[in-house]
């Protein structure tokens, strides 16, 4: 796939518009550096995004903190996804925030379909509403929040840089 | 009624039972014939053999049914391993299940309906559920109790009305389906003493009046059953002791309405939709009351007797709603529009969304479903008949003034409203623009103003004090603020909101800028080190009762302590199975003490338990106030 042909084609483009458009979601692959059809997300690699990075100033911040990176995304429609970068290039946490929940088979990645499963389980287990904990050996997901206004994050223990606490993912 | 053709295989299997060498010998001959059986079934409604040697027998194929009329329906099981069969519905809900075992169950239908109705009971085989036998039921219409017009307010009103002390109304008994002519019935009422009277009887009107006092909210039911037929029509009305009005409802903790379940800390109402400019209504309870979101939404096998009036674009495409939510789940259906009936307040032609009860042939798009997680399209599954979202936003689309769905501010759609033909949406499809009159509303902004005043701006839940557990516990829901009587601010303190509908709770070192009160959450939900439960591993156990203290602060104005207490989960569960009120119910949200510049675990979110013992007023946006207040959205308590 040739990302500055996608982009020529629409040189107007913004990443998160990527949650509802085929075509987007195909240019936020790319720009996540991920070849289909393993997700970026949870667990990806970042290794192209420096190169794109000028393609991205309008809707991405850069910031590092140490040990790892963060790739922050902000949506038109609100929402914001952060991705937490180690140094040797991989997502090991995302947190999202906003008035939509973002594409979550796009930002959990390969770990998509155990977040399914957990999540399926849990919500048939109990009658009522409330927010989303899981907790597994290769998965943390929680989430909170209400009609047009939601905050989650997700992170795998193992993949924690050293150093690095889980409570800096949010 | 077994057909012709598959009797000739039916016969020779039972007799493999009775020697080794038979059995081999037949065995191959059911194997033979296997798919002969399924094609011969499939072409007569009945079992549908899938390759091993099992098959199903109804002990009917066809059966009509009087509304409220019963038939058992007995299954005899060719399997091997000596499994039964589990029995299911379609439509879901439309009547009820009884006693079902491995071999028979019992069907009922419902009381009352207005169009003949088939249903299908399936009984599928435990072993492999591709096998399957089905029975067609029908069920025709008789009675259905219609229009009644109350001479005081001289406005037609349906069951769920609150009427006043001393009130008359006057009812009317018809025929339900085409020919919609007056009933003969007998009436009565229910309870026998201190719920009113019943006069000026005939054989389908009658005149209820209600007890002159009372001194809690009582309810009465009246009924008519058709001469000669076992065929009912019921309507339910609650006396308020004073101050009740058309703009006041009733509200009850009490596990809901769906058989088998206790829904903890969950207030339920009644609400009656009716087709557009007709009489012809359906009143459903167990419908959700919801601070947390704004607009109705209804499971479409509790709404059997009403038509759909969706929206449709020029290209016949019909406009389909998604409601996901914080666990993951969500709701999927058309919008429909519907005259809504609340209390003695109606929204007329209000966009509802009728979730889609029948998941087999409905494809919800992938970004709507975000993964597929549960589709809530059963009573069992949402906890509910409905949910009715009565948040400070008129429409699901809406927050801070910023309506997300109409092209406006935000050309690209959010995965909110689809198009789609009547064959139903691709897993693809894209969402769409739409514009505010089409998008799911919080009725309360589109009450009509006639006869009892504009109680448009907004809501009031109140509920009497629930220090610990109980059965249940009934409150009231008032619309309306500074519009009447009854619905004064008073002494409540106002909590503004920022532009995510937040104000922030600071408790022990924590300072949540994400807080939000919400009558859909069944629990005090927090960051906090507390234990987790093992068995309900989403609320908290600690090792006893734990006092806390909160600041709740408004986002320009309001300010105050709130004192609650967290109870073990799971010792509640296990000691009051049937108990629906725990004031002291609470769990984990996020991680403790990770919330930072408006990042991370930032949310209390004050739940059900919040209401016990108080009045909570929300403030619509965009509604008008009584001068002096400030403008919505809000919170006051």
């Amino acid at each position: 796939m040739n990302i500055s042909l996608l982009l020529d084609r629409h040189p107007r483009a913004r990443w998160a518009d990527s949650w509802f458009r085929p075509w987007q979601m195909a240019i936020a692959l790319v720009i996540l550096g991920v070849a289909s059809p393993a997700l970026a997300g949870l667990g990806g690699t970042l290794d192209s995004i420096r190169s794109d990075q000028s393609q991205m100033k309008a809707t991405t911040r850069f910031s590092e903190a140490g040990a790892y990176s963060v790739y922050e995304m902000q949506s038109p429609i609100g929402t914001i996804v952060r991705e937490y970068v180690s140094r040797d290039g991989r997502v090991f946490g995302v947190a999202w925030q906003g008035p939509f929940i973002p594409d979550l088979r796009l930002v959990l990645g390969n770990y998509f379909e155990q977040y399914s499963r957990s999540a399926k389980a849990q919500r048939e287990s109990y009658v009522g509403r409330r927010p989303l904990q899981i907790s597994e050996p290769g998965l943390v997901v929680q989430t909170a929040g209400h009609m047009r206004a939601y905050w989650g994050r997700a992170y795998d223990p193992g993949l924690l840089p050293a150093g690095v606490g889980a409570n800096e993912i949010r | 009624m077994i057909p012709d053709c598959c009797r000739l295989v039916w016969a020779p299997m039972k007799y493999d039972r009775k020697t080794k060498t038979v059995t081999r010998v037949w065995l191959s001959v059911a194997l033979f014939f296997s798919l002969f059986l399924a094609g011969c079934f499939k072409g007569h409604n009945g079992a549908v053999a899938a390759g091993a040697p099992i098959s199903i027998t109804l002990s009917t194929y066809s059966q009509a049914l009087a509304p409220g009329g019963m038939v058992s329906i007995t299954a005899v099981v060719y399997d091997q391993s000596g499994q039964g069969v589990t029995w299911s519905l379609t439509p879901i809900n439309f009547g009820a299940l009884s006693n079902p075992t491995s071999s028979s169950v019992t069907y009922t239908a419902p009381a009352n309906l207005g169009t003949p109705t088939t249903v299908t009971l399936t009984a599928a085989s435990v072993t492999n559920p591709n096998v399957t036998a089905s029975t067609k039921i029908s069920i025709s219409p008789l009675i259905t109790l219609s229009a009644i017009s109350n001479p005081v307010t001289n406005q037609q009103v349906y069951s769920g009305q609150t009427i006043n002390p001393g009130d008359q109304l006057q009812i009317a008994a018809v025929l339900a389906g085409a020919g919609g002519g007056a009933a003969d019935v007998m009436w009565s009422l229910s309870p026998a003493s201190g719920a009113g009277s019943l006069s000026l009887q005939t054989s389908s009107f009658v005149t209820y009046t209600a007890p002159s006092t009372v001194a809690s909210p009582t309810t009465a039911v009246v009924t008519a059953q058709l001469v000669g037929s076992s065929a009912t029509g019921s309507l339910q009305i609650t006396i308020l002791p004073s101050g009740a009005g058309p703009n006041v409802t009733t509200v009850e903790v009490n596990g809901g309405a769906v058989p088998g379940q206790v829904y903890p800390n969950a207030a339920f109402t009644s609400v009656t939709l009716c087709n557009p400019g007709t009489p012809i209504c359906q009143t459903i309870d167990g419908v959700l009351v919801d601070t947390g979101s704004s607009g109705l939404r209804i499971l479409q096998s509790q709404i059997p007797l009403l038509s759909l009036h969706p929206f449709v674009d020029g290209n016949g495409n019909t406009l389909q709603n998604c409601d996901l939510q914080v666990d993951g789940s969500f709701l999927w259906g058309p919008v429909s529009q519907f005259d809504v009936y609340i209390g003695g307040e109606v929204a007329g032609s209000l966009p509802v969304q009728v979730i889609s009860s029948s998941s087999t042939t409905v494809t919800v798009p992938a970004s709507c479903s975000n993964g597929g997680i549960t589709n809530e399209n059963t009573p069992q599954l949402l906890g509910a008949n409905g949910i009715l979202g009565v948040g400070p936003e008129p429409t699901d689309c809406t927050v801070a003034g910023v309506n997300y769905c109409n092209g406006i501010t935000q050309p690209i759609p959010p995965n909110l409203y689809y198009t789609c033909p009547s064959v139903g949406c691709a897993t693809g499809e894209s969402a769409v623009i739409v514009s505010i009159p089409q998008q799911v509303t919080n009725p309360v902004p589109l009450f009509s103003s006639t006869g009892v005043g504009s109680d448009t701006n907004g809501v009031i839940l109140q509920f009497p004090p629930a220090s610990g557990n109980a059965a249940s516990l009934s409150g009231l829901m008032i619309f309306g603020i500074g519009t009447e009587a009854n619905n004064a601010l008073g002494s409540a303190t106002i909590f503004t909101l920022d532009s995510s509908d937040h104000f922030t709770t600071v408790v022990g070192e924590q300072t949540l800028t994400s807080s939000f009160i919400d009558s859909g959450s069944n629990g005090f939900f927090f960051p906090d080190t507390l234990p987790t439960c093992t068995v309900n591993a989403q609320y908290f156990c600690p090792s006893s009762l734990t006092g806390f203290s909160a600041t709740n602060t408004g986002a320009t104005q309001g300010e105050a302590v709130v004192g609650f207490s967290v109870d073990n989960a799971d010792s509640l569960f296990a000691t009051y199975p049937s108990d629906a009120v725990f004031g002291n119910l609470a769990g984990p949200e996020g991680k403790y003490n990770t919330c930072a510049d408006g990042k991370g675990s930032c949310t209390f979110d004050w739940g059900l338990p919040f209401f016990y013992g108080r009045s909570v007023y929300t403030a619509i946006d965009g509604q008008t106030l009584p001068s002096g207040l400030p403008k919505g959205p809000w919170w006051a308590y």
